[in-house]
């Protein structure tokens, strides 16, 4: 008697019952008609898997804290949420290192969420509390540059520098995206006619933000370049995310 | 379930936050995957995803079956997503570019290859029956008899016997696909 398809199937995937299984694998050693099909099994299955890569994007690397995070912010809060976690894939390797500051700040995260009515999970000195807003908050790291990706019919990018450890830009939600790479974070704003606001640590060594391919604002140590040039005596800079003026 | 559950004070115990980040690393990866094929959409599988988990932890106790229960969680968001026409929308938008979403090809040859043969997954997937879809899928991944019966609302008994059946009219119906124009 050979075996059923259930059986063969069990067999193929490792879910046979222990009871059944030393009867099961003996049978297969004894007869190869059996054995035959648990290889046309094996092989149809293998080639269905091969064919299903072929549609498959790539997984989206996202930290488990984007459940603390997601959980304990109510509607739109967890894309904030899923911008913080970004940071954390951009911080990388800063994070798994021992003595980290973003390993700091996501136990401080984890530990403020933890309590009821925690403040904001990233506090910037000038983040709007407004909760239509997103956003996300990356490492500065010894460069950065952010780049909007494409030129606006209207809006500004308000720049502002804070005591935070991290860069962080807010748009409405919807803005636009974001994506972070080592040294590099984009925000995908095609279509967009959003004002921006970026927040950048007076400590960071360099950031540069560009427009497109033109670079508008350059903070290398103490030292801001604006293109075109302007005189802000608050601290905060303007940089217009519209065609530069000739 | 006590050292699972929320504390008086509202807040997740450490063993439940830390079984809930161990279900989030060992699972995440295969549910986005999962979700990935059966809605062709990356950024929403994301979603979905990200979503699922962060509606584990806001239960603030495990379910006796958590790998189940996320990915029928997930399941259940996509069906009321794809039933928005915004989304629908944005799928259509998805799929008009998907040629570009692989790498350069070697040669137009190849690229067309390779996208007629996305093409006939695509359409393979759609056309499956959404028990054979889910029993696929969900094996491909690495999912458990029990968790897929449990996910699906099937016999655990008889998961081998269907998922062989899902396998070969993933065949039939992609070796069909390549006639169609």
């Amino acid at each position: 008697m050979h075996l059923d398809e259930e059986q063969v199937w069990r067999a193929l995937h490792s879910e046979l019952a222990a009871s059944v299984e030393p009867y099961i694998r003996d049978h297969l050693a004894g007869c190869a008609d059996c054995r035959a099909r648990l290889e046309t099994a094996r092989r149809e299955e293998h080639d269905v898997y091969a064919l299903l890569r072929e549609v498959d994007h790539p997984v989206p690397s996202v930290h488990p804290g984007i459940m603390v995070a997601g959980a304990g912010a109510p509607r739109a809060g967890w894309r904030w949420a899923a911008g913080i976690l970004l940071a954390l894939g951009f911080a990388g390797v800063a994070y798994a290192a021992p003595g980290s500051p973003v390993r700091t700040w996501v136990a401080a995260v984890l530990a403020r969420m933890s309590t009821p009515g925690h403040p904001p999970l990233v506090a910037s000195p000038s983040a709007p509390s407004n909760s239509a807003m997103a956003g996300i908050a990356v490492a500065p790291g010894r460069a950065l540059v952010i780049v909007f990706t494409s030129r606006q019919p209207v809006g500004e990018a308000v720049v502002s520098l804070t005591d935070s450890s991290q860069v962080t830009v807010h748009a409405p939600i919807a803005a636009a995206t974001f994506t972070s790479e080592p040294d590099r974070l984009v925000i995908h704003n095609q279509g967009s006619s959003a004002n921006f606001e970026i927040a950048i640590p007076a400590t960071a060594p360099r950031v540069e933000i560009r427009v497109g391919e033109e670079s508008r604002f350059l903070k290398e140590g103490p030292r801001i370049t604006t293109r075109p040039p302007m005189t802000v005596p608050t601290g905060r800079y303007v940089v217009p995310l519209t065609d530069s003026k000739p | 379930m006590a050292d699972l559950a929320l504390t008086q004070s509202g807040s997740p115990t450490s063993s439940f936050h830390d079984r809930c980040v161990e279900l989030f690393e060992a699972n995440f990866h295969r549910l986005y995957r999962y979700l990935d094929r059966v809605s062709g959409d990356g950024e929403l599988a994301a979603d979905l995803a990200q979503e699922a988990f962060i509606r584990l932890y806001r239960r603030g106790s495990l379910p006796d079956a958590p790998e189940a229960w996320l990915i029928s969680v997930a399941l259940n968001l996509f069906r009321n997503v794809r039933s928005t026409q915004k989304r629908r929308e944005r799928l259509l938008t998805i799929a008009r570019g998907e040629a570009a979403h692989s790498e350069p090809a070697p040669s137009p040859e190849s690229a067309a290859a390779a996208a007629d043969t996305r093409r006939r997954v695509r359409s393979t997937i759609a056309r499956l029956s959404e028990r054979e879809r889910g029993l696929l899928l969900l094996k491909a991944e690495g999912y458990s008899y029990r968790d897929i019966a449990t996910a699906l609302g099937l016999n655990e008994a008889s998961v081998g016997t269907l998922l062989g059946r899902a396998v070969r009219a993933f065949r039939l119906i992609y070796e069909d696909a390549g006639d169609a124009p």
